[in-house]
């Protein structure tokens, strides 16, 4: 009997090693900036790290850069602000001391796209002029808990410095299939 | 004294007969004459009990190389299995695995996955033979018995030396090797054993990277000790240890990769007796330690947004009286049964919970004539009151008349529940790969059925022929299920939480035919009809296939030393339901319809071919999945493949 006393303290004893010593996680926690930026030609194309489902990211269009928000509020350059799919201008509700415009074409040619329409311009609404005209940038599919973004919305948009662009929502994953990386790309137009 | 061990087991490795098949052995036994345990808490001939118990001998279980009980229970008849991520349960009588009890001698085991025992961490490499019930037994075991019992008996020591090892390898770089050891010496007996087995994960959709089920590593080990001094006094121990590891490879919807991994080892030790004070009256004491450790880690490849780690932790205490007596025509078994469980995880609140319960039981076996038709009566009782949810009622009668030798006829009736587990009550897990979040829901009570079974088992006149035919009917009531009151958005996702508010019911029979074609060759086959139905919803219940048909032929031809064994399974389709709940099928979600697929029906095949080479060596090989039957969805099971080994065995 104590042979199997001893034997089952032994036993007890024996746990396996944890996981995390096993396998490590793979990846790196991301500590960079939030948004990168790469330039085909005229067209900016952003990846925005917006997962954090507490703070925004301030985008600036101007610069294809994020300002921190102490610097966002500071200097009013921002153009977009986004937190996971939603999409906030820097004028009206969203910012009130902004006056960035956007307008929301559906079925437009976002190549022959060349010019910013004269008329239809909005600052942005209560409820976000991205998230809700047309019935917002994306699609989400409750069957498999997808987003897809809308390809057929194109935005036009008055910046901080008064410039207009183009600009289409691509797609709410990164390459790693991570939800709230979102990617856009944009190219400047012609005003009215 | 290990010297004298030594030359005693030479001495009958070099036994005259050595090497000569014996010629003896090809009869099998008669299941009626075997002894069971399970369907009274006490020794039994499986012809003298109330309610039928099946057996699956040692030597069935070496006959199809079996690796572990989910390979030897896949094709048993009236046995489906269920997989999951977290591992495989059978379901009996249409109920699914969280209404299946799953004993070693009689025992709980701490750990279970989700809500139901994974039967794939059972090697049954000290398994004697395994008893099954179909059918309530809550009125002696209580809870989580409603479908049905799957008791391991675990094997003794015979002989002053005994051995065996076996190895094996196959398809899917599958290997197995174990081994024990056993010694009956004096008042003394000794078992001890080990195993490591090994498999390769699968795919049965190469289109992307994600596997169909885990690939494995498993290492199991026990001991065992018993003084026995006179036939009326055994005192035993017993200590098991078995490490699991599966790994995987899943793909959610946004198209994130994850590498997943699962540990699991569980540590159980026994202490008992058993003392026979005279011929009419014994008793059994034994205590239970448990643990079950579950380490579960997602690692997303080429990121960290959505890796995840969690460990549950399981401590089980369980202390078992019981005293048998027989006065008259009546054998009288009582008996007290308690149980203190806690669980620590990182998915529930709080992160440790605990609950006891405690339940006693009383059941009689009375034979009211013993000339002329043999009717016996039995009814039980058992009540349990937990700590969580107040007390459970489990009462139990049942009816054996052999009307002639050759005819027995059984019934039953009985009430069984089923608590609720410990993450349908405390479970807060949040998935953000999906995005939802479930909720456990601590004011749950427990499930409850009423059951119904008859049968007979007619012995035909032709030797080894027998004919027996069951039928029953279990209505389920308060059943617990997921249920969502918000509507979702992307990241706002939606709370699930269980409720009981469904109904159901499972109905059916079984239909089997045990042939002896001539000596050495036998076939068996059996169909089982089953209707199970969600009355709340209205619709079939899910997974569970109408018609099954089973068939194993046995060929045993002992002067070549060679035996065979084929068994195939046709299941008929089975209905699935696909996400219209919040994106998630079976979810309760009132004035909504879940779509309906049906999985293709599907055929599984196996044989098994073994040539006792010496009285103490064997080769086999082992073709199972022969028609290649599975997918990525429904059925994902190993494809076809082939194992083959070798046993030595003193």
């Amino acid at each position: 009997m104590r042979a199997f006393a001893a034997l089952s303290l032994l036993m007890l004893s024996a746990c396996a090693n944890d996981l995390r010593v096993d396998h490590p996680f793979d990846g790196e926690t991301t500590t960079g900036p939030l948004v990168s930026a790469e330039h085909d030609g005229a067209i900016t194309r952003l990846s925005i790290d917006a997962t954090n489902k507490l703070s925004q990211v301030y985008v600036d269009l101007d610069t294809a850069s994020e300002l921190k928000p102490t610097e966002a509020f500071e200097t009013n350059e921002w153009d977009l602000a986004l937190k996971r799919f939603d999409v906030f201008l820097n004028s009206g509700a969203s910012g009130p001391t902004g006056d960035v415009q956007a307008l929301v074409l559906d079925g437009a040619d976002w190549g022959s796209l060349t010019q910013a329409p004269a008329d239809g311009f909005s600052i942005d609404t209560p409820d976000r002029l991205f998230n809700t005209v047309h019935e917002g940038w994306y699609r989400y599919d409750i069957g498999v808990h997808r987003l897809y973004a809308r390809e057929n919305l194109s935005y036009v948009v008055r910046t901080t410095k008064g410039t207009y662009v183009k600009l289409r929502m691509l797609s709410y994953y990164d390459a790693a299939g991570t939800p709230a990386v979102i990617s856009l790309e944009y190219a400047p137009i012609l005003a009215p | 004294m290990w010297s004298l061990v030594l030359a005693l087991s030479l001495a009958q490795l070099e036994a005259p007969d050595a090497g000569a098949p014996d010629a003896g052995t090809d009869e099998r036994p008669d299941p009626s004459k075997l002894t069971v345990v399970t369907g009274t808490r006490g020794e039994r001939r499986a012809a003298d009990v109330v309610v039928p118990t099946e057996v699956i001998t040692r030597a069935q279980i070496e006959a199809l190389g079996v690796r572990d009980l989910t390979q030897l229970l896949q094709q048993h008849p009236g046995v489906e299995m269920v997989h999951s991520a977290r591992g495989t349960g059978i379901r009996l009588q249409g109920l699914d695995p969280e209404y299946v009890l799953i004993l070693v001698d009689g025992q709980r085991m701490a750990g279970r996955s989700g809500s139901f025992t994974d039967i794939s961490r059972f090697s049954l490499r000290e398994v004697e033979r395994v008893e099954i019930i179909k059918g309530p037994a809550a009125a002696l075991y209580g809870a989580d018995a409603m479908g049905g019992v799957v008791n391991l008996i675990t094997r003794r020591p015979q002989k002053v030396f005994e051995g065996s090892v076996r190895g094996m390898f196959g398809t899917l770089l599958e290997g197995d090797v174990r081994g024990h050891v056993g010694s009956k010496l004096g008042p003394f007996e000794l078992r001890a054993g080990g195993g490591y087995r090994t498999r390769n994960p699968y795919d049965w959709d190469p289109r992307d990277v994600a596997t169909s089920i885990a690939g494995l590593k498993r290492i199991d080990g026990d001991v065992e000790v018993a003084y026995v001094p006179t036939e009326d006094l055994r005192i035993w121990g017993r200590a098991a240890y078995v490490f699991t590891d599966l790994n995987a490879v899943d793909v959610n919807t946004s198209g994130a990769v994850f590498d997943r991994f699962q540990r699991t080892e569980q540590f159980d030790s026994w202490l008992g007796a058993t003392v026979k004070f005279n011929s009419d009256t014994s008793a059994t004491v034994r205590g239970h330690f448990g643990l079950f450790r579950d380490q579960f880690l997602v690692d997303q490849r080429s990121s960290r947004a959505l890796d995840e780690y969690s460990v549950n932790l399981t401590r089980l205490w369980e202390a078992y009286g019981q005293v048998e007596h027989h006065i008259g025509n009546h054998t009288i078994t009582g008996g007290v049964e308690g149980f203190s469980e806690l669980l620590a995880s990182s998915r529930i609140t709080p992160s440790d919970v605990q609950r006891g319960r405690l339940g006693v039981f009383l059941q009689d076996e009375w034979v009211l004539n013993t000339t002329g038709p043999r009717l016996a009566i039995s009814p039980g009782f058992r009540a349990d009151i937990d700590t969580q949810f107040g007390w459970a009622p489990s009462p139990r009668l049942a009816f054996k008349i052999d009307p002639i030798p050759q005819l027995t006829f059984r019934a039953s009736w009985g009430l069984g529940f089923r608590p609720p587990s410990f993450s349908e009550l405390y479970l807060r897990f949040s998935n953000a790969g999906v995005g939802y979040i479930v909720q456990g829901n601590p004011d749950l009570q427990p499930e409850r059925s009423g059951s119904a079974n008859i049968s007979f088992d007619w012995r035909l006149p032709l030797q080894g022929w027998v004919l027996s035919a069951s039928a029953w009917h279990t209505s389920l009531s308060n059943l617990i299920n997921v249920t969502a009151n918000t509507l979702p958005n992307p990241d706002d996702p939606v709370v699930f939480g269980y409720e009981n508010v469904t109904s159901a019911y499972t109905q059916g029979g079984e239909v089997s035919l045990r042939t002896r074609i001539s000596r050495g060759t036998y076939f068996d086959i059996s169909y089982m009809g089953l209707d199970a139905r969600d009355l709340t919803r209205n619709r079939p219940l899910e997974g569970r296939s109408n018609h099954r048909v089973n068939g194993t032929l046995t060929a045993k031809y002992s002067p070549f030393g060679l035996e065979l064994v084929v068994r195939g399974t046709y299941n008929s389709p089975r209905p699935f339901y696909v996400g219209a709940g919040f994106g998630f099928a079976n979810v309760l979600t009132p004035g909504v319809d879940d779509p309906v697929v049906m999985a293709a029906g599907y055929f599984d095949l196996e044989a098994q071919l073994t040539y006792t080479f010496r009285s103490w060596l064997r080769v086999f090989v082992n073709g199972y999945n022969l028609l290649n039957s599975g997918d990525q969805n429904f059925n994902p099971r190993p494809p076809r493949g082939v194992i083959g080994g070798v046993m030595l065995e003193i």
